[in-house]
């Protein structure tokens, strides 16, 4: 599977200061950093759609605001269409804010309350010069399902539902055509009969318009039904990435195999076993290179002091499936002397 | 000693507004036993927070029972002064876990401080003696005994919802009213809190009610349920029962629109419309208006709660709807509600 | 080009977007708003056409029946509040002051929020140094007293009528660019303007379409204490003698009143242009609360719906 990549990420880090307080630079102490993104590679063709789960604090929010372009990444790159983003020039960034759309996780907030519909929609055509805004409103209206467009034109967000304001979010994404959608959430906020309709939708768009998806959630049972792949995200670092339908019948790596086991089911026959996993992810600051779910882990060897590698863990006549995880890979001996002394020597 | 702990009869409650009164509750009924987890289901704006809150006596300063009864132990609640709710039962008969449990307690006071001072207000223990039994409290949720003398912020946010669940059973409650208590959680959090709340059920008489939309949640921790649709029960049963042998269209569409990440690849229903907006009086089906199997009938009066015979745990059953037959049949024999109509 | 004329352009659609809200409307229920603002139109008219009607023009000399000057008359039905030191006609003199005062308000409520808002908007949404210097010139004037300032800034420009308003409107701006920056920062976290920069919108363009729309219900509250401040602060600076004593203002007739040392004697002269300011005042305090209360209520007008959660 060689085909180009839409959209990617190579190494891509987002580091914060967490400022200099006045003990830092007293005891010429060096900052520490929010580690929020670290070394992720992410990677979407077209039509393609990807989920990216994690729980709060796994950095995939700040991994949304750097792909936006919010943020400069610390290291590593963003390539679109072949195109470093740091090499980007002016027209390169006029472009990929017209191909790369957004959609928001709360509805109610997602657009200006002054503005009236018709005006929130034929924003992003204004700002990108794009001909043919009332027939493109009213074509857009209809594709996610709000029917007459006429009735919606006209008024203002506080006037609509959360299900009518999400889909006027993905109409506003999809007015410029775009090549990649990026979804922060986008069902989170809403009841589940809706959300049940705006994920077909999704699905649905996602088909007909062939754009490429970036799902952002914390609910793997909606990513599940609009993604192909997954991505688990924790604490800053992709874990494990691997097909939907594999990811969930056989999950590798032992952080999602604790967090699908943790989803509870709609049966009350369910004899499945409540965690066993303590605590919860440590703050994002002053981590070290080694493993960052270790003192969760389960399974957790002294070779874990060492960054695992993402490999490739997939099973035989199975898809692609990558975990970072020591538990997957041979190691030299050497490797595994380095592990046990960073233990010995008091690593953290 | 079959008597329920709790039960709703017939209760209305109603907001005044600016544009007149709302109905925030229609004629709810249903029954909680001692030792049993209810879950309380519904979307938001149903009316489930609501009904929790008249127990308590919390409603908001334009809300009021215009009809029903509460009971609690036999003894009618609903109109009871605050005095009596804090001598009698607040704490040391039902405690609450409200919704945004962040904000319950005083970060300006140890945790153990706020246990003393609420074990002082309600019951006659001494200091010591609550200190006892919260630092018991504290290791059944599984949190270091010495850690009671820390602040509120220095818990992390599971470990917050487990002390806040702590002080709500230190004081032996019959019933505790949990409101959307791990909805602002990670998953795995969830699965920590309600490992505890499992081992609580297994060594102590306390009765809970879990108010949440989350059906899955309830499905694995509760015994019963009631699910709620824009003011009115829909239908409640045992857990299984309801999964078994659902009677109500709501109970039916609710549970297969919510993904199960099991079946990755089932398809999601989608319901129809949105619960109306409820004005003064409420006599028809508020789930009519998207409701596959509706006929007309269903707007000329709010549909009773019937008792439905066939339960296999021997939990009462009812729903709620003049169509269960058709409801039964068109679900059980897999043919659309319009074919059932057309008896095809 | 491109980016500032298409603000320019989308200003204006904002400005009538705005006033087609019904927060204005709403704030209008209110008793209190209603006489407020009946009162206020009363004032419009009389400022566009008070000279017109005024019995008398404002310099009139009023004869006595002997022929010589109708010094402190007293209330008669030619003269309902009698005559000035000066055989001038009060009422014809109230009157035509609504004028000066409506200007003083308008001008100085304008300027006050013209500066005051622009200060906090760019501050608060750009941040950064730029935030840090405009505050730091912000806490400046607050430091710095305004009648004192008045006297010292008025010899070196000269005294005047719109010196007076001037020297106001440099000064009064501090409180509103430092609440409207506050309200930027708040409006800056939400997702809709996350949104527009997502949608390639730059700062500018920004600032105007999406910002300043939102903190417009603050504004307006802002230009209504602006202008009430303004009113009283140049009716003092006319009494003390700073403003231009040719301009008929109230001000300038309470110190006329002062000066001729009657003014206990001639109670409707002293006493009818302070009652006339202080109504001014109540009035458009009164209108910019009605306004807030109102404009507080939020984007969710379904407070209903959270009642029956």
């Amino acid at each position: 599977m060689t085909s180009e990549a839409l959209l990617e990420t190579q190494g891509l880090k987002k580091y914060f200061n967490s400022g200099k307080s006045l003990k830092n630079w007293l005891l010429r102490e060096e900052e520490e950093s929010v580690q929020a993104v670290d070394d992720v590679n992410l990677r979407v063709e077209p039509g393609e759609s990807i989920g990216v789960i994690g729980e709060s604090g796994c950095g995939k929010t700040t991994l949304l605001r750097t792909l936006m372009g919010l943020y400069d990444p610390t290291e590593g790159d963003i390539v679109y269409d072949g195109k470093k983003m740091s090499d980007f020039t002016k027209s390169d960034w006029k472009a990929y804010r017209r191909n790369i759309q957004i959609i928001f996780q709360d509805p109610f907030n997602a657009a200006n309350p002054k503005m009236k519909v018709k005006a929130y929609l034929k924003e992003p055509l204004n700002l990108h010069g794009i001909p043919n805004k009332e027939e493109k409103i009213r074509e857009t209206l209809k594709q996610v399902e709000l029917r007459p467009p006429d009735r919606y034109l006209n008024r203002y967000p506080g006037e609509l539902s959360g299900g009518e304001l999400q889909r006027i979010g993905i109409a506003r994404a999809l007015v410029t055509d775009p090549d990649v959608i990026l979804a922060d959430e986008p069902v989170s906020m809403l009841d589940v009969s809706t959300q049940a309709a705006v994920l077909k939708l999704l699905s649905r768009i996602q088909d007909e318009y062939d754009v490429s998806m970036i799902y952002i959630s914390h609910d793997l049972s909606t990513v599940s039904y609009v993604c192909d792949t997954i991505n688990v995200m924790y604490l800053g670092r992709i874990v494990e990435e691997a097909e939907t339908k594999t990811l969930l019948d056989s999950p590798k790596h032992p952080y999602s195999q604790a967090l699908i086991n943790a989803i509870p089911r709609p049966n009350p026959y369910s004899d499945r076993e409540r965690t066993q996993m303590e605590g919860s992810p440590r703050d994002p600051v002053g981590l070290d290179t080694g493993c960052r779910f270790r003192d969760r882990c389960p399974e957790r060897m002294p070779i874990c002091e060492q960054k695992p590698k993402f490999v490739d863990a997939s099973d035989p006549d199975a898809q692609e499936h990558g975990v970072a995880c020591h538990l997957y890979y041979e190691h030299e001996e050497a490797e595994q002397a380095m592990g046990d002394q960073q233990i010995i020597g008091g690593g953290n | 000693m079959n008597e329920p702990l709790l039960e709703f009869d017939d209760l209305t409650i109603e907001y005044e507004t600016r544009n007149g009164a709302i109905t925030a509750v229609s004629d709810a009924s249903f029954a909680i036993h001692r030792g049993e987890y209810f879950g309380l289901a519904g979307e938001s704006g149903c009316g489930k927070s609501t009904a929790a809150k008249s127990l308590l006596n919390i409603l908001d300063d334009n809300g009021q029972i215009s009809s029903g009864a509460i009971r609690y132990k036999g003894e009618e609640l609903q109109n009871k002064s605050e005095k009596y709710m804090t001598e009698h039962i607040y704490w040391n008969e039902v405690s609450y876990i409200p919704q945004s449990s962040m904000d319950s307690l005083d970060p300006l006071k140890k945790i153990s401080r706020q246990a003393v001072e609420i074990a002082q207000t309600h019951t006659d223990m001494t200091k010591q003696e609550s200190l006892e039994k919260f630092k018991e409290m504290f290791e059944i949720v599984g949190i270091q005994e010495n850690r009671i003398d820390d602040y509120p912020h220095e818990f992390s946010g599971g470990m917050q919802q487990r002390a806040i669940i702590a002080l709500a059973l230190f004081l032996e409650p019959s019933l505790i009213v949990a409101d959307e208590p791990t909805t602002a959680l990670d998953v795995i959090m969830q699965d920590q809190i309600f490992k505890y709340l499992d081992r609580i059920k297994e060594t102590t008489d306390v009765s809970m009610i879990l108010i949440t939309h989350d059906i899955s949640v309830i499905f694995e921790s509760c015994d019963s349920l009631a699910i709620m649709h824009s003011g009115q029960i829909a239908e409640t049963a045992s857990c299984r029962d309801l999964f078994d042998t659902p009677r109500h269209p709501y109970s039916i569409l609710l549970q297969q629109a919510f993904p199960d990440v099991d079946h990755p690849d089932r398809e999601l229903q989608t319901i129809d419309g949105y619960p109306p907006q409820l004005g003064e009086d409420v006599d028809f089906c508020t789930f009519a208006d998207r409701c596959p199997w509706a006929v007309s009938e269903c707007r000329d009066a709010a549909p009773p709660l019937e008792r439905i015979e066939d339960s296999e745990t021997g939990r009462d059953h009812y729903a709620a709807c003049i169509r269960t037959e058709e409801v039964r049949r068109s679900y059980e024999g897999d043919a659309t509600p319009a074919e059932v109509d057309n008896d095809i | 080009m491109g980016v500032a004329s298409r603000s320019v352009r989308t200003g204006k659609e904002t400005i009538s977007n705005y006033w087609q809200d019904s927060d204005f409307r709403k704030a209008l229920r209110e008793r209190s708003t209603q006489i407020a603002v009946l009162f206020l139109l009363l004032l419009l008219f009389l400022a566009v056409f008070g000279p017109t009607i005024a019995p008398y023009e404002h310099d009139t000399r009023i004869r006595a029946d002997d022929g010589g000057l109708l010094r402190l008359g007293e209330p008669s039905l030619d003269h309902p509040l009698g005559t000035t030191e000066s055989g001038y006609d009060v009422l014809s003199r109230l009157i035509v002051g609504v004028r000066p005062t409506v200007i003083t308000g308008l001008l100085g409520g304008g300027m006050i929020i013209t500066i005051g808002s622009s200060v906090g908007l760019i501050s608060g949404y750009v941040g950064g140094r730029v935030d840090d210097g405009l505050m730091r010139m912000t806490d400046l004037v607050f430091a710095v007293p305004l009648i004192p300032f008045a006297l010292v800034l008025v010899s070196v420009i000269g005294m005047g009528f719109y010196q007076s308003i001037f020297v106001i409107g440099l000064v009064l701006w501090r409180g509103t660019a430092r609440v409207i920056r506050s309200q930027t920062l708040q409006v800056r976290e939400r997702p809709f303007i996350l949104s527009a920069k997502a949608a390639g919108a730059g700062t500018p363009y920004i600032i105007i379409k999406h910002v300043l729309p939102n903190v417009l219900p603050m504004a307006f509250l802002f230009f209504a204490l602006g202008a009430g401040y303004t009113i009283i602060l140049q009716a003092g600076l006319a009494f003390l003698g700073v403003s231009d004593p040719t301009v008929p203002s109230w001000g300038i007739m309470i110190r006329n009143a002062y000066d001729s040392g009657r003014m206990l004697s001639s109670l409707p002269w002293a006493v009818a242009p302070g009652l006339m300011i202080s109504f001014t005042v109540l009035s458009v305090f009164t209108l910019g609360r009605g306004y807030e209360e109102v404009a507080g209520e939020g984007d969710d007008g379904d407070a209903t719906a959270y009642a029956a959660a």
